[in-house]
């Protein structure tokens, strides 16, 4: 329970954007607490980490929650409770009730660090283009601001993950990055399987809405530790970050290919690193304290206080109701919780809008075998993605995607090479040397490829609360109404297609299927797709210029609450095609930045009452 | 318990893998142990009474036994992955296992980083034994281009 009466500012959430507020206030005096719903030793002990990487081993399902305990104080989204849904009648399996009539297919993590404990670290920029697809082609909003304002934004992001790329990589559609910028260390070694691709793709050319388009694989911008860049910070260098409580781990990545769901080592980056890095004198972190409520006065529209449940083991449903008092309060509690939290307190929701226009990327698989041995199950999860349609005129007609390149095989979408020793072992009877060698042509041939899909903000995508779904401790659990457009099906289609024609151009046999068993699973134009979820929970309460539709202004303060900022990727009015964390973590930082201001506007304003009371 | 020289013959054969190599895993102790847990010492002797007068060349025979096979089978996962599978029903009904014994299961932290199918796929365990920085880049193993 929170030691002090009053706080500078009280922040909800103990992930990046909550450690990203805690540690740019504290390192600006700034007397702060993080409440965090989950388990974890606000100290960071080491050891604490090694335990969750003994739940991964141990785990006979390794999704990417399973080194994180399932909590029953603060519950959390499993990919194992995903499945087809029929309405009216919701899947309520796990935490979330999905009412459909598509499925949900992501999780996240409520533990200290949130989900960047398993998350890949893909760390790419949005695309100007990206900021303005309503004026270019009709679709979804603008976004308030543009790259260019967000762009020193991402640059600190850019530091405090860590990121790991190569600027002459990183330049196509339109992407640009302030004179003679070096990312802190240079790309990560492209896997062989990337490089492999590149040579063979080089000459190929694919069509969407009539324009041709090259199939270009580039190295991803990664957070993870890889070589420090000397001429980064007008040649200062950087120092990579490592392991929290063993900074001599970690300093690279190793190689040992199980990023999501736990980097063994934390030279991919983690929220512990920055809770770490923030001004011990100024922030009090307690972990196991679960927001229920928003309190705020009826009359200034200030909020004047966060209500939370404290629970001393995850073992019982006991708890004690405290309340967090401080001048002003952030929200970083995730796109869902932070939802949550505000309609169950009716708090800034004048525009109606918290909880709508919930967003993911639909992530379509194909994989296939190649004609030639690639190495997979080596290194990190993805080190080259296509970019090359993430961006077009084809916007205007169906959403856009981005192409990862996987180097686990079929890990993701079969579970290999565990179900490539089931099917050889049970369905084909192989043993001995010939199974051995069997297993080992089979796996070397594995591809995948994952089409990170657009969806666009629809009001009816959203989270709602319902008091008849309530968790152990009495909180709202996630209500969800989830439907994929024909949009971003269009997506789905233009993606199989070029799919197709990659694997044709490579002479690879494709062994994709989709079934309408599968979870989430759309036909459209006659033909079935199955997605999954990339756990980017988008737009819940999305930024913009005009209260009436958006729930933060362009600075990420609340329009209804003047001491109250949200942030998280909830505040992005539209996801594009990256991954969103960094885009979240800029934000954040330009969010810590307008919240600082305000604090000094007040002193200025302070200090002249006290000269007018003086005179 | 140490794990009897038939017990290794016959993981040999199934797995593929030579007895250094069953050895060097580290784990050959814990399965014959986890066996004769799930199995009882009953059952494992049958199994390895019924492979030892054929040997490898009777292998093909035992795999096609109604009771005999899916243990066997069994058996090659549980050194490729380091875990327990569940033995399908009409195999149980036949044995004196306890259903608290036949969940699905990694049987430690360790087999699990000893799974035989990390090296059959040239590969390492995920999340241990890493190649080391930038290792990915190179070709595969026993790769000619």
């Amino acid at each position: 329970m929170h030691k002090l009466e009053h706080y500078d500012v009280v922040i909800v959430g103990g992930g990046i954007a909550g450690a990203i507020m805690a540690k740019q206030l504290s390192h600006q005096q700034q007397r702060v607490l993080v409440l965090e719903a989950g388990a974890g030793d606000p100290t960071l002990p080491y050891d604490s980490y090694l335990a969750y990487l003994d739940e991964y081993y141990r785990a006979n399902i390794k999704v990417p929650n399973a080194p994180y305990p399932d909590n029953p104080n603060a519950p959390q989204p499993s990919v194992l409770d995903t499945a087809p849904i029929a309405p009216p009648v919701p899947n309520t399996a796990g935490y979330f009730v999905q009412r459909g009539p598509n499925s949900y297919g992501s999780d996240y993590t409520r533990a200290l660090g949130g989900t960047t404990l398993h998350w890949l670290g893909t760390t790419l920029r949005m695309l100007p283009e990206d900021f303005e697809l309503h004026s270019r082609y009709g679709r979804g909003v603008d976004w308030p601001i543009s790259y260019d304002d967000l762009l020193p934004y991402y640059e600190m992001a850019e530091r405090e993950i860590g990121v790991s790329a190569d600027v002459e990589d990183q330049q196509f559609l339109g992407l640009h990055f302030s004179p003679g910028y070096v990312f802190p260390m240079h790309k990560i070694p492209q896997s062989y399987l990337d490089m492999w691709l590149t040579e063979k793709l080089a000459d190929l050319q694919v069509e969407r809405d009539g324009q041709a388009y090259p199939v270009r694989v580039v190295s991803t911008p990664q957070g993870r530790n890889g070589m420090p860049n000397p001429a980064y910070n007008n040649g200062e260098g950087y120092v990579p970050v490592g392991a929290v409580g063993r900074p001599d781990l970690g300093q690279r990545c190793q190689g040992n290919s199980s990023c999501v769901p736990i980097c063994p080592v934390q030279a991919k980056y983690n929220a512990w690193k920055t809770l770490a890095a923030a001004n011990p004198a100024y922030v009090e972190v307690q972990t196991q304290c679960v927001a229920s409520r928003v309190l705020v006065d009826g009359s200034s529209g200030y909020i004047t206080g966060i209500e939370y449940k404290h629970y001393d083991s995850q073992n019982s449903g006991a708890y004690t109701t405290h309340v967090a008092r401080g001048t002003r309060y952030v929200l970083a509690a995730h796109a869902i919780e932070n939802a949550k939290l505000l309609l169950a307190s009716n708090v800034a929701n004048r525009s109606g809008q918290v909880g709508r226009n919930l967003m993911d990327h639909p992530v379509l698989l194909t994989w296939a075998l190649l004609p030639e041995a690639t190495g997979p199950f080596r290194g990190p999860g993805s080190t080259s993605g296509i970019p090359s349609l993430r961006g077009g005129e084809f916007r205007a007609n169906g959403a856009a995607w981005r192409v990862e390149i996987d180097n686990w095989g079929w890990n993701w979408p079969t579970g290999a090479p565990y179900s490539s020793v089931d099917q050889l072992v049970d369905g084909e009877g192989r043993y001995g040397a010939d199974l051995r060698q069997r297993l080992n042509a089979i796996i070397q041939g594995q591809v995948r490829l994952g089409f990170l899909v657009e969806q666009l903000p629809d009001p009816f995508n959203r989270v709602t609360i319902d008091p008849d779904y309530m968790d152990r401790l009495g909180n709202y659990r996630p209500v969800i109404d989830y439907t994929i457009t024909d949009y971003t099906s269009a997506g789905f289609a233009a993606a199989k297609q070029v799919s197709d024609a990659i694997y044709d151009h490579l002479w690879a046999t494709d062994y994709t299927s989709y079934s309408p068993a599968d979870a989430g699973h759309v036909t459209y134009r006659g033909q079935g797709y199955s997605y999954r979820g990339a756990g980017h929970y988008v737009g819940t309460h999305r930024m913009g210029t005009d209260p009436d539709t958006s729930v933060v202004d362009p600075r990420q303060r609340s329009w209804d609450h003047p001491n109250l900022y949200l942030v998280g990727c909830g505040n992005m009015p539209t996801i594009a095609t990256s991954n969103p964390t960094l885009t979240m973590a800029a934000l954040t930082f330009w969010a810590a930045r307008n919240l600082l201001e305000d604090i000094a506007a007040d002193k200025v304003l302070a200090g002249a009452e006290l000269s007018a009371l003086a005179e | 318990m140490p794990a009897p020289t038939a017990f290794m013959a016959f993981s040999s054969a199934l797995t593929g893998f030579s007895l250094v190599e069953l050895f060097g895993t580290g784990v050959a102790d814990t399965y014959y142990d986890a066996l004769v847990h799930i199995l009882s010492q009953a059952t494992v002797d049958e199994l390895l009474a019924a492979y030892e007068p054929g040997g490898e060349a009777g292998l093909p025979r035992l795999l096609a036994h109604p009771l005999y096979g899916p243990l066997a089978r069994n058996v090659i996962k549980l050194w490729y992955t380091g875990s327990w599978e569940q033995l399908p029903p009409a195999v149980v009904l036949r044995l004196p296992v306890a259903p608290v014994d036949n969940v699905p299961r990694v049987i430690s932290a360790e087999t699990y980083l000893e799974g035989l199918m990390w090296k059959a796929i040239g590969a390492h365990p995920m999340g241990g034994k890493p190649l080391g920085y930038g290792v990915w880049a190179e070709a595969p193993a026993g790769h000619t281009h």
